[in-house]
């Protein structure tokens, strides 16, 4: 970089006061950004699971064809909004990743025991609950901090 | 003369405060587009595209190209080398602020 600051142009007390402030701010922005979609996201993906469980427990044949439609439908809208998504903050690929296997995890034991036992909505209904506790972790713990700017 | 003063420790390429909000943004991020970064610094595109041209050439961002369907979508991270100048730079003002504190004006 060939440009030089010259002496004038150099930060008094107050210059130096704004610059820190102005660059903790865009930091907060940008990081935000990061987040808020990640948040999003996971959170869609924990309210269609309860959809999905619900419509395959309790729903029937029909419950099961209208639940695997919708969902090939909602996981690809979603697909598509994240890879629009601008900012990725250092975590999402862990997040969505730790979130999205132990999901799958769940979702099979939950259907493979519903499918077992027969239950009915005292089971299906806090079982499908229980599918949303891993996306919901996975994009609401509070993430730790990169950077000392902010 | 000695280089006590915290201003010598300021890096030149994040004098301008567009290229500090740069480098500041992508700190804690793992890596944000050319759209983010424009609307979250408020700069037109041809001066960001102005002002990532020379901290790429001061290795302190790298840019890539991709694209996202069929628009085209231009990647930004700060590098390593970057991500020092911005700590170094944090702390000289830091210093420069706790110099003289700011007096209020009447």
């Amino acid at each position: 970089m060939a440009e030089t600051a010259e002496p004038q142009d150099l930060p008094d007390a107050r210059a130096a006061a704004d610059a820190l402030d102005r660059a903790a701010r865009v930091a907060h922005a940008a990081h935000a950004q990061g987040w808020r979609w990640v948040r999003i996201y996971l959170t869609g993906w924990a309210i269609g699971s309860v959809g999905l469980i619900l419509l395959i427990g309790l729903g029937g044949a029909v419950g099961m064809v209208v639940g695997v439609a919708a969902w090939a439908v909602l996981v690809t809208v979603g697909v598509l909004w994240a890879r629009g998504q601008g900012a990725v903050v250092a975590a999402t690929k862990f997040r969505l990743g730790i979130g999205s296997g132990l999901w799958s995890a769940a979702y099979v034991a939950i259907l493979a025991l519903g499918v077992a036992i027969r239950p009915g909505a005292a089971y299906w209904v806090p079982a499908a609950l229980v599918s949303t506790v891993p996306l919901l972790l996975a994009g609401w713990l509070p993430a730790r901090r990169p950077h000392p700017v902010s | 003369m000695t280089d006590t003063h915290p201003r010598h420790r300021l890096a030149d390429a994040l004098n301008s405060p567009v290229r500090l909000s740069i480098v500041a943004a992508l700190s804690r991020v793992e890596k944000a587009d050319f759209k983010v970064l424009r609307d979250t610094i408020e700069v037109s595109d041809s001066a960001l595209s102005k002002q990532l041209t020379m901290l790429e050439d001061a290795g302190y961002v790298s840019i890539s190209k991709g694209r996202s369907g069929r628009r085209p979508r231009t990647w930004v991270r700060l590098s390593r080398h970057g991500r020092d100048a911005l700590d170094r730079h944090l702390a000289a003002l830091q210093d420069i602020a706790t110099l003289t504190p700011p007096t209020t004006m009447p």
